[in-house]
C-alpha cells in the first residue's frame, strides 16, 4: 500500500499530465454538461494511452497497470475533475477484458493494442427488437459456412455504431441447442458488405444509438472469441463489468460537486432552506453510503471469488448507482426551473445580471435528464438486476 | 480515543452472542448483565486504566450490530456506550474509581437524561442547576423520558445553569437514590424501559459535577454522536435479522399452491430490503470511522447522515418485514415485530431521519471531502 506522500505525488503527476495535455475546448464542453464528440474521445484516449493509462484495469502484459485500488480511484478522480472523457467503455471495459480472458493469442495480439489506442472503435451488438431484458432469446444467426459465419438479423440500441469500425456481438450459432448454449461471441468488421446502420434518435433529441441490420454478412471464423456456443459465458463476464461501470459514482460525484455550487446560483441565498437542498442532501447521504457499499462488496467478492457472488454484487451496484445518478440529473433540471425548457438555452440568454449562469449548464440539463432515464434500462433493466440478486444472493425463486 | 491494540471486536461480538444465547430464557436480567460484564462487553468504552477495553466507535458498532440481532436486556447504549464514554472522558479520579470499574463489571448502570438531538437541546433540557449552600448545587425540574433509565443506579443529568455563577450546560453524575430525586418508570413499546425524573430542590455536592461547570455542551455533543452511531449499528443488526426472517418465511410459506418466494413482486421487495440494509451498514461504518478519526465537524456530518439514512432504511425494512409476514407479522409471537419496534424506536431517539436530513441540508449538506474528493 503506497503511503499518503506517494499518493499525493501520484495525484500530482496525473493532474500535471491532464492539465497540460487535455485540450481546454474539450474540458469546457464537458463542464457544460455536453457529451464529448467522437473525435474528443479518440484524442483523449490516445493522450492517456501514450502514458500507459488508457487501460489500467487490464492485465499487465497487455498494457494494464499495477495500480492499487486507491491509485485507480485517484486517477479517475483527477480524470473527472479535469474533466476529460473516460476511455471508451465499449473498448476498455467491455470487449478488451473479454478478449484478454477468452480470446486466442492471435486475437489478443491483433486487437488489444488497437483497442487500447482506439485505433479500432467497438460497438456492442447485444440487444435485438425481441431480445431486451430476455437477452438470451436473441435471434440474429451466425451460421457456419466453410471458414466463415454468415450473419442474418437485426441488432438494436447499438450506441456509437455510427462511429465504430468494429462490433462485438452475440449471435445464435446453434438454433437446436438450449437457449443459452447456442450463442457465440463474434467480432464483426463494420465495413463488411451486408451491414446497414440506421440512427435511432432518443428522447434527448440526439443521435447516440442505432439499429444495425445484417444481410448475409460473412465474418471469418477466426473472429470467434472463445469456443462456439460459449458466448453466454463471455456475455455474463462482460455484463458484470458493464454493470459495475454503470453504477460507478466517480463521474457523478464531480457532477454533484458542480451541481451544489450551481444550486446556490440558481435558487439564491436561501438555497439551503429550499426543498431542493433537502432532496439533494438525501442523494448525498445515499452517495456517501454507496461509496462504502461498493468498497465493501468488492472486498467481499475478492474474498469469495464465486462468479454468482460477483454477478449479484454488480447488480446491486448497478441498481443503486443508477438510481442515484438519475436523481442527480433530475435535480439539476429542477434547479434550472423553466430555464431548462428551451432546447438551445444559449439563444435566450441576454447580457443582464444573472444571465451568465444560464448559458453554461442549463441548456443541457433537460436533455441530460431525459437521456439519463436510460441508465436504469441499459446494461440489463434494473428489474432484471433485481431478479439476479434475488436468485444469486438471496436464493429466492 | 483509539481502540486498544488487543481488542478484537469480532471476538467480542461472538462472546456477546454466546452470552445472549446461553441466557436467552433467563428472566433474571441482572445475571445476564453480569455475564456480559465478565466477557468484557460492558467495559468496551471504559478506559483501560479502569479495567475496560477502551474501544473506539468502530469496534462498538461491530458489537452493537450483534446486539441488534439478539437484543440485550438492559441499558446497553445508555450505560455501556454513552455513560461509559462520558464518564471515561470527564470524570475526576474519585468519580472514575467509584463508577467505571463497577460499570465494566456489570455492578452499576447509568443513563443520560437526554435523548434529544443536539439542535433542540436547550429547550428540552428541563433540569436547571442553581448554586446552593457550601458550594453544593440544587437541581430542579423534570427529565422525561429518560430511556433505559428505569432501573439504573445513577444518572448523568443534563442541566442548564440558572443565574450565577455559570450559564450553559453542566453535567452532573447523580446516584439514583439522592434525596429530592423522584423516579417514576414505565416500559417502552420496544422492550426497553423509561423513567420520569423529578428533581425537587435536589441537593448535590460540588463533586457531582462531571467535567466542569458550564462545560457540558461539547462532551454531550460527542456523546450524542456516539449514541447515534451505536443506535444505527443496533438497527443494522435488527434489519439483517428481519431480512433473514422474511427470506425464511418467503421460502417456507405456501399460498396458491406455490412458495411465496416464487412471486417476483416479493423477490424484488426483498432485494430492495437487502440494498437498504447494505447502504445502512455502509454509512454506519463510515460514521464510526469518522468519530474515531477525530475531526469533529466531519464526524457530525457523517453521524447525521447515518442517522438519516439508517432511520429511513430501517423503517422501510421493518415495515416491509411485517408486511411480508402477513397476519403472523402482527402477532407478539412473531420475532419480526420485536425488531420492527426496536428500529422504529431508534429512529425516535437523538433525532429522527427527517430531523437530521433537514439539519444537514441547512448546514450545507455533505462536503466534497466527505466523499473522498480532493479539494
Amino acid at each position: 500500500m503506497p503511503d499518503a506522500a506517494d499518493i499525493a505525488a501520484f495525484r500530482a503527476e496525473v493532474r500535471g499530465v491532464l492539465d497540460a495535455e487535455i485540450p481546454q475546448r474539450i474540458r469546457a464542453n464537458l463542464r457544460a454538461g455536453r457529451r464529448p464528440t467522437a473525435q474528443d474521445i479518440v484524442t483523449c484516449q490516445r493522450i492517456l494511452n501514450r502514458r500507459g493509462w488508457a487501460v489500467p484495469q487490464w492485465p499487465l502484459e497487455w498494457g494494464g497497470t499495477d495500480w492499487t485500488p486507491l491509485q485507480r480511484q485517484v486517477f479517475l478522480d483527477e480524470l473527472h475533475a479535469t474533466p476529460a472523457p473516460e476511455p471508451l467503455a465499449f473498448n476498455v471495459t467491455m470487449v478488451g477484458p473479454v478478449i484478454a480472458a477468452f480470446g486466442s493469442e492471435a486475437q489478443k495480439r491483433r486487437f488489444l493494442p488497437r483497442i487500447a489506442n482506439l485505433d479500432d472503435w467497438f460497438c456492442q451488438g447485444f440487444s435485438e427488437p425481441e431480445a431486451g431484458s430476455d437477452l438470451a432469446s436473441l435471434r440474429t444467426t451466425a451460421i457456419r459456412d466453410g471458414d466463415s459465419y454468415v450473419l442474418n438479423g437485426q441488432k438494436l440500441w447499438t450506441s456509437g455504431a455510427h462511429h465504430a469500425n468494429w462490433m462485438f456481438g452475440l449471435f445464435r450459432t446453434d438454433r437446436q441447442a438450449a437457449k443459452w448454449d447456442g450463442i457465440s461471441f463474434l467480432l464483426v468488421d463494420m465495413k463488411t458488405p451486408g451491414i446497414t446502420v440506421r440512427p435511432v434518435i432518443t428522447i434527448d433529441g440526439l443521435h447516440e444509438t442505432n439499429e444495425v441490420f445484417f444481410d448475409d454478412v460473412r465474418v471469418p471464423a477466426d473472429n470467434l472469441v472463445g469456443r462456439e456456443g460459449e458466448g453466454w459465458k463471455c456475455a455474463k463476464f462482460l455484463l458484470a463489468n458493464e454493470r459495475l461501470l454503470n453504477g460507478r459514482l466517480s463521474s457523478a460525484l464531480h457532477g454533484w460537486r458542480r451541481l451544489k455550487d450551481r444550486l446556490v446560483s440558481a435558487v439564491g441565498d436561501d438555497a439551503r432552506e429550499h426543498e431542493l437542498a433537502r432532496r439533494l442532501t438525501w442523494l448525498e447521504v445515499e452517495m456517501l453510503a454507496m461509496t462504502m457499499t461498493q468498497q465493501r462488496l468488492l472486498e467481499q467478492n475478492a474474498a469469495a471469488g464465486s462468479s454468482s457472488a460477483i454477478e449479484a454484487m454488480a447488480s446491486i451496484v448497478k441498481i443503486k448507482g443508477t438510481e442515484i445518478r438519475q436523481g442527480l440529473l433530475e435535480l439539476a433540471m429542477l434547479a434550472a426551473g423553466p430555464h431548462a425548457l428551451p432546447h438551445q438555452a444559449e439563444e435566450l440568454v441576454g447580457d443582464g445580471v444573472g444571465d451568465a449562469w444560464v448559458a453554461d449548464w442549463i441548456a443541457t440539463s433537460a436533455a441530460s435528464h431525459c437521456f439519463g432515464r436510460a441508465m436504469s434500462i441499459y446494461g440489463g433493466a434494473n428489474e432484471v438486476q433485481r431478479n439476479i440478486v434475488a436468485r444469486r444472493r438471496l436464493e429466492l425463486g | 480515543m483509539t481502540a486498544s491494540v488487543d481488542l478484537d471486536p469480532t471476538a467480542l461480538r461472538d462472546a456477546v452472542d454466546r452470552v445472549l444465547r446461553e441466557h436467552r430464557d433467563d428472566v433474571d436480567t441482572t445475571r445476564v448483565w453480569r455475564a456480559l460484564g465478565e466477557v468484557g462487553a460492558l467495559g468496551l468504552r471504559v478506559p483501560a486504566a479502569w479495567g475496560g477495553l477502551e474501544a473506539g466507535a468502530a469496534a462498538t458498532a461491530v458489537v452493537m450490530e450483534a446486539l441488534g440481532a439478539t437484543p440485550v436486556p438492559g441499558p446497553y447504549v445508555a450505560s455501556a456506550v454513552v455513560g461509559a464514554t462520558l464518564i471515561g472522558a470527564l470524570a475526576d479520579e474519585r468519580q472514575a474509581a467509584q463508577w467505571l470499574p463497577a460499570m465494566a463489571e456489570g455492578r452499576l448502570r447509568v443513563a443520560l437524561t437526554c435523548v434529544e438531538p443536539m439542535a433542540t437541546l436547550p429547550a428540552s433540557a428541563g433540569v436547571t442547576a442553581s448554586a446552593g449552600a457550601d458550594g453544593s448545587w440544587l437541581l430542579n425540574g423534570v427529565a422525561s423520558p429518560v430511556v433505559d433509565g428505569a432501573a439504573v443506579d445513577g444518572y448523568i443529568v443534563v442541566a442548564r445553569g440558572e443565574g450565577v455563577p455559570v450559564q450553559g450546560t453542566t453535567l452532573f453524575l447523580v446516584p439514583a437514590e439522592t434525596p429530592g430525586l423522584r423516579r417514576r418508570t414505565a416500559p417502552t413499546f420496544d422492550g426497553r424501559d423509561a423513567a420520569r425524573l423529578e428533581f425537587d430542590a435536589c441537593a448535590v455536592r460540588a463533586q457531582a459535577v462531571l467535567g466542569g461547570v458550564g462545560r457540558g455542551a461539547d462532551p454531550l455533543a460527542r456523546a450524542v454522536r456516539e449514541a447515534c452511531v451505536a443506535l444505527c449499528a443496533e438497527s443494522v443488526g435488527a434489519m439483517q435479522a428481519m431480512l433473514d426472517l422474511s427470506l425464511a418465511h418467503l421460502r417456507s410459506r405456501r399460498q396458491f399452491g406455490v412458495a411465496l418466494a416464487s412471486f417476483q413482486v416479493l423477490q424484488h421487495r426483498a432485494v430492495d430490503m437487502l440494498i437498504a440494509l447494505e447502504q445502512a451498514r455502509s454509512i454506519t461504518r463510515l460514521a464510526a470511522q469518522r468519530i474515531d478519526e477525530g475531526d469533529e465537524a466531519a464526524a457530525q456530518r457523517a453521524c447525521a447522515a447515518a442517522k438519516a439514512l439508517v432511520g429511513r432504511n430501517a423503517t422501510f425494512v421493518g415495515q416491509q418485514a411485517v408486511q411480508l409476514h402477513g397476519g403472523m407479522g402482527m402477532t407478539e409471537a412473531c420475532d419480526v415485530g420485536r425488531y420492527f419496534k426496536r428500529v422504529t424506536a431508534n429512529d425516535l431517539l437523538y433525532g429522527s431521519a427527517d430531523h437530521h436530513l433537514q439539519h444537514l441540508a441547512v448546514g450545507g449538506g455533505l462536503q466534497p471531502l466527505d466523499m473522498g474528493l480532493n479539494t
